[in-house]
């Protein structure tokens, strides 16, 4: 440990060893379910079998949820990693600046007008992006752009869209009612399209991935980061702009699923390792891998009945952050 | 020969309050500058202003000739590093990755650390007092620990000026001569310089060959340490009356004790 350049070396080692547990978390996903598919059959449909009976169940619909949940999750856990270095507060997460917010308004009005599919993802995009601008408008105003006064503006106006989103829930009628609470606790089952994700979350980690050094430095606070040449304004925007984006797309396409961007990049943390060379892309893995399992587990444990995804990641997140935090030493 | 930081007219304010007017310094390559004043005077402000981290009013800034806010600002961090006076973390680090910040500017973004930098970083916490402490978290140091710590990163920085805020503040008295010596001897190359903010003046008469003295902002004194160091400025400086003993380790300056 005490050498750094070796620590980098069993940190890749450990990031190898989370990628597989990403590929077997995507295999559990994919064989869990109403009903089960043997790893015999799994493997034929894996290999392209048409005939195997389950071949549509696993192709169509658990696959797509599976590499959509992975991908989200990944997104979320960025989003929140990258936030709390650049707020600067370990409390942040990707909803912090009220995009989750602006996505529910925009959801939510679509829903409440009996609009779906096309309507609903367009809403939530557009919400999510109109809270992104409202925020980074307000936050700059005639002061200088500091991490507490771009906190403040992004948890006033999350507050503003909480009062929209109880004032629509409030006026629909209770037929409408139910399709808005799973919406807002997060919800997978819509998902099919995950090559869009997947493209939006590989990008994002590389950009990140790039700034990972200075974020580094960035830790030990702005002037000290302007002193050793990293371009402190420009690095923050290019993040900022990149966590909410990562949140925007991910809210779209999975709903507002909590918890996953607050407490992974901790876990991350506290089990891999706070270089951000390192934390960064085990906070995307973790967080996949999390998303995948909860989603698999949402949808499994009272089967035929699901629950909301965002129920199982607090159900099995808290408890599981709890227990690592007591162990850490100090 | 161009000095290595020279100012020309420079007017440096903060809050509307002036710190200092028309300030012509030439800071030659291998010298060593105290920079002295009252609380609040605005001797932190004016090192800021020198690395180019607070907007000056009028004037202009040179280093080694060129104009300071027009240097690219990795190319600046390869010639200037400043000592601020509080260090800043947010997540728990260690001290080897601290130290390890000093190489930031020499790598491209995507490089990690070569051994030539971790070297660098080993052989800086090795100077401070800090070897065998390379894995210890940061939360543990003391501040004076911390204080070392953050004069390793500056040493593993490597630059040709050295701004230093209070660089003896936290550290007791065998650190404080240990680190100064340090300081002294990286610029005895004479390719190095710094300018430091001391509190205590026979420190500055000690490990410095010139001084900058802050009285108000249109009245400033600066030139070699023998010539400003005297009974009446300091008087002037501090408000208080100060004497000048001659001992057998050299002259001292003290407060005059007249109660």
């Amino acid at each position: 440990m005490a050498h750094p350049r070796s620590a980098l070396n069993s940190s890749a080692t450990l990031l190898g060893i989370l990628a597989l547990a990403g590929v077997a978390s995507l295999l559990f996903a994919i064989a869990t379910g109403g009903v089960s598919v043997a790893w015999g059959e799994l493997w034929s449909i894996l290999l392209g079998d048409r005939a195997t009976p389950n071949y549509i169940l696993v192709t169509e619909l658990r696959l797509p949820r599976a590499l959509t949940a992975f991908a989200c999750g990944g997104m979320l856990a960025l989003a929140g990693a990258l936030m709390q270095v650049l707020l600067r507060n370990p409390l942040a997460d990707p909803y912090i600046l009220g995009v989750s917010g602006g996505a529910a308004v925009g959801a939510l009005s679509a829903l409440l007008l009996g609009l779906g599919g096309i309507w609903l993802t367009g809403g939530a995009f557009a919400g999510a992006l109109l809270s992104m601008l409202l925020v980074f408008t307000l936050a700059h105003g005639r002061g200088a752009w500091t991490p507490t006064r771009l906190l403040l503006t992004g948890v006033v106006v999350a507050a503003g869209w909480g009062a929209i989103i109880s004032l629509i829930l409030s006026l629909s009628p209770d037929t409408t009612l139910r399709g808005m609470i799973f919406w807002l606790l997060g919800d997978l089952s819509q998902a099919s399209h995950p090559g869009l994700g997947a493209i939006v979350l590989a990008l994002g980690l590389i950009v990140a991935l790039v700034s990972a050094r200075g974020l580094n430095v960035l830790v030990f606070g702005e002037l000290k980061a302007r002193t050793l040449g990293i371009g402190v304004d420009r690095l923050r925007l290019r993040l900022y702009i990149l966590a909410s984006l990562l949140t925007a797309v991910a809210i779209t396409i999975a709903g507002n699923i909590g918890f996953i961007g607050l407490i992974v990049p901790h876990l991350a943390r506290l089990v891999v390792s706070h270089d951000h060379r390192i934390l960064l892309p085990a906070s995307t893995l973790l967080g996949a891998i999390f998303l995948v399992v909860a989603d698999t587990l949402a949808r499994s444990a009272f089967s035929p009945l699901q629950l909301p995804v965002g129920v199982m990641t607090a159900l099995i997140g808290v408890p599981l952050f709890l227990y690592l935090l007591r162990r850490s030493p100090s | 020969m161009t000095p290595l930081l020279a100012t020309r007219g420079l007017d440096v304010s903060i809050a509307g309050t002036g710190i200092c007017r028309g300030l012509d310094l030439r800071i030659e390559h291998g010298s060593r500058w105290a920079v002295l004043g009252r609380n609040g005077c605005g001797k932190t402000t004016l090192l800021k202003t020198l690395a180019g981290l607070h907007p000056h009013d009028a004037g202009e800034i040179l280093l080694a000739g060129e104009t300071l806010a027009k240097i690219p600002r990795v190319r600046l961090a390869c010639t200037l590093g400043i000592l601020l006076q509080e260090q800043e973390t947010l997540f728990p680090g260690t001290v080897l990755e601290a130290a390890l910040t000093g190489r930031h500017p020499y790598l491209a973004p995507w490089r990690r650390e070569r051994e030539e930098d971790i070297g660098h970083a080993r052989s800086a916490l090795a100077q401070v007092g800090l070897a065998g402490k390379e894995s210890r978290i940061l939360s543990t140091l003391s501040g004076g620990e911390r204080q070392r710590l953050a004069i390793a990163a500056l040493l593993t920085q490597d630059p040709a000026l050295y701004l230093l805020d209070e660089p003896s503040s936290h550290l007791d008295l065998y650190h404080q001569i240990h680190i100064l010596r340090i300081l002294r001897d990286a610029t005895r190359s004479g390719a190095k310089s710094l300018v430091m903010v001391l509190h205590d003046v026979n420190l500055a008469a000690r490990f410095c060959d010139h001084a900058l003295l802050l009285f108000d902002p249109e009245h400033l004194a600066h030139g070699p340490i023998g010539e400003v160091l005297t009974e009446e400025n300091l008087s002037r400086l501090y408000g208080h009356p100060m004497r000048r003993l001659d001992t057998e380790q050299g002259e001292i300056f003290s407060p005059a004790w007249d109660d």
